[in-house]
């Protein structure tokens, strides 16, 4: 057997596996996904919303969470991290407005700094952490609180969805972030969320002292953290059956640099933890490998599918030249007869499946998938959307290579 | 690994979340897959034998229709017969053999699991190897009423300047052989099966990798020098 075919084949092991790791915890645990515990203690609670400059969304996020129904938030804290537009100034005017809102100004220092020094002022027994383009349903933080009745919680999370939806880019994220919503939820079925997201993550204040706060020098402080109070043994939770809506990039340059700082974030932290590797825990035995292979699949994909798309060029190149010397034909129909392998058979299959798979989950998540538009868009996220990660990746390794920690 | 309290979430309130135990879904994703797995060599051995099979039921009837022309040619040899009838079914071989070439090149791009069409491949060289040497005993005895072309050509070669060369001459022969008919015997061989009698008849001309030779005499190994083969004919 030659190489690629071994390569191949590979792939779709592991594509058949998380496939039906997947649809096995879903038909598991599809009556409990919804689930979430009844608010019983009512812990005082701090809400954290670093901003830099936000003018344009800072007052909504403040006021979505001024709208929550959960009765005992003690404080909103803004953190200015030094920005150069008119946020401070609409802070304070909060401030001014509402007695829980309270603005601690700083030079920037960056989204962990910030809020390492929201923590130390923060009172609550929980801590809340709002991204400033960010904006919570009003039952979203009355629907985490019960969560940490268990005392081994030491995050939770909801749901993060695109807020906008209006244009190409965004819609295509809508529907990736919608996809790692329920996928999260899944993986908490087994221990392993891997991420309390910025746009909502809730926190046991203790939890937070155990790990000393947000990593500054992680580009992903929120996945660091989680990552971190799971190798010190703290549960992350997930509740389904509310959600945040974040604003996301309706440009592909932002888009691209957010992912290539999200890539960035992943690997710093998979090397900040590789003493872990097949060790401890969650960490060791499931967070670890799933990225590691993750990398190791893009990588090795972009590999392969580079190698073939420029021997395949120079091929047709040489051919073409040569033609024209020779005065033969360089297209013909000859070039369309295809007898596929048992390889194309069951990818062909896996892409079938990967989409029903894909539209039941959208579905599931009451996602209006039937409508034309979107229809196309689900095909657009599937075959071309996913498959620019591992670019992403490249350059994120190259940037890491360079130190060049800039975003 | 997993989380223990996953399975039951009890509250002050006697309020449940009730989570299944997920313990097993490591092992059980892997069976599938395993399974998945196996289903897909069944199916791959399935398919691939069923495209042997095929291609050795047409091998079989090569091979017939080749003792008959041998036959053919040994009659004649002793004049018993005309040349007519001989050169008709050499040429109806040929149109034939040349076809299943094709069919077997295409089955062989999309073997992955087994290598038993390579064998098939090598019975087919040598197939092809017998046919070239009877259409010379039929050039001699009828006079010449073909050309005789045969591509040598490397099977299986990862070399992309080799791989072009190859498609170009491919591609160049079959618009000749689409042009002339009947005129030319087309025969591809390929020549680095490890057939040693064909390699015999290869050292008489030395020449390395892909190589047209026109009724044993002419040897085209360029694309700059392919024309020569429309001169020849």
């Amino acid at each position: 057997m030659e190489i690629l075919p071994i390569i191949y084949s590979i792939y779709m092991f592991i594509a058949v596996y998380f496939l039906s790791f997947y649809t096995i915890l879903y038909v598991k645990n599809r009556k409990n996904l919804l689930d979430c515990p009844k608010l019983t203690k009512h812990y005082s609670l701090s809400v954290l919303i670093p901003a830099y400059n936000e003018e344009d969304s800072i007052e909504a996020t403040v006021n979505a969470v001024l709208k929550s129904d959960y009765d005992n938030i003690s404080e909103i804290i803004i953190i200015n991290d030094g920005s150069k537009d008119k946020t401070l100034e609409i802070a304070r005017k909060l401030e001014q407005k509402y007695d829980i809102v309270k603005v601690l100004n700083k030079t920037n220092s960056g989204k962990a700094d910030s809020l390492n020094q929201g923590i130390k002022i923060a009172n609550g027994e929980l801590i809340a952490v709002v991204d400033s383009d960010s904006f919570p349903r009003e039952d979203s933080i009355r629907k985490l609180i019960g969560f940490f009745d268990d005392p081994k919680t030491g995050a939770a999370t909801c749901p993060v969805l695109a807020r906008n939806r209006e244009g190409f880019i965004e819609e295509l994220q809508a529907i990736e972030y919608t996809l790692v919503a329920i996928g999260r939820k899944l993986l908490e079925c087994v221990g392993a969320v891997y991420v309390t997201p910025g746009p909502l993550a809730m926190y046991r204040k203790t939890a937070l002292r155990d790990i000393g706060g947000f990593d500054p020098k992680n580009m992903t402080e929120d996945i660091e953290a989680t990552w971190h109070l799971a190798a010190n043994g703290w549960d992350r939770k997930m509740c389904l059956d509310t959600k945040v809506t974040t604003i996301v990039p309706s440009k592909l340059a932002v888009w691209f640099k957010q992912r290539q700082r999200w890539s960035m974030g992943g690997m710093q932290i998979i090397w900040k933890y590789k003493s872990y590797f097949l060790k401890k825990g969650i960490v060791g035995l499931f967070l670890i490998p799933f990225f590691s292979l993750s990398l190791l699949l893009g990588f090795v994909g972009l590999g392969v599918f580079s190698y073939l798309m420029i021997t395949r060029i120079i091929k047709e190149y040489l051919i073409i030249k040569m033609s024209f010397i020779t005065s033969t034909s360089f297209f013909t129909v000859d070039n369309f007869y295809f007898v596929p392998s048992i390889l194309n058979y069951v990818g062909a299959l896996l892409l079938i499946v990967g989409a029903i798979y894909t539209l039941s989950l959208l579905f599931i998540m009451e996602e209006d998938i039937f409508k034309r538009r979107k229809a196309m868009r689900i095909i657009v996220y599937m075959l071309f959307y996913t498959a620019l990660y591992p670019c992403i990746m490249i350059t994120a390794v190259y940037k890491l290579i360079k130190k060049d920690m800039r975003w | 690994m997993y989380n223990d309290n996953c399975c039951i979430q009890t509250n002050k309130e006697g309020y449940e979340m009730v989570m299944l135990d997920n313990k097993h879904v490591f092992w059980e994703a892997l069976v599938i897959a395993l399974f998945v797995l196996g289903i897909g060599v069944f199916a791959g051995m399935f398919i691939e034998g069923s495209r042997v099979d095929k291609i050795s039921n047409m091998y079989q009837d090569s091979e017939l229709n080749l003792l008959e022309i041998n036959l053919q040619s040994d009659i004649i040899s002793m004049n018993f017969s005309d040349c007519d009838s001989l050169v008709e079914s050499n040429i109806n071989f040929g149109d034939k053999i040349y076809q299943y070439a094709k069919i077997l090149e295409k089955y062989q791009s999309s073997a992955v699991l087994t290598d038993s069409l390579i064998k098939e491949h090598k019975k087919y060289d040598l197939l092809r190897t017998r046919f070239w040497i009877n259409s010379i005993k039929i050039k001699e005895e009828c006079k010449n009423p073909f050309h005789t072309v045969v591509y040598f050509y490397d099977y299986n070669t990862g070399d992309i300047d080799k791989n072009s060369k190859q498609a170009v001459f491919a591609q160049y022969l079959k618009e000749l052989k689409d042009r002339t008919g009947n005129e030319i015997m087309l025969i591809p061989i390929a020549r680095n099966m490890g057939l040693t009698s064909l390699d015999l008849l290869i050292k008489k001309y030395n020449v390395e990798g892909t190589f047209v030779l026109v009724d044993e005499k002419l040897v085209v190994n360029s694309t700059d020098q392919l024309k020569l083969i429309d001169n020849a004919i």
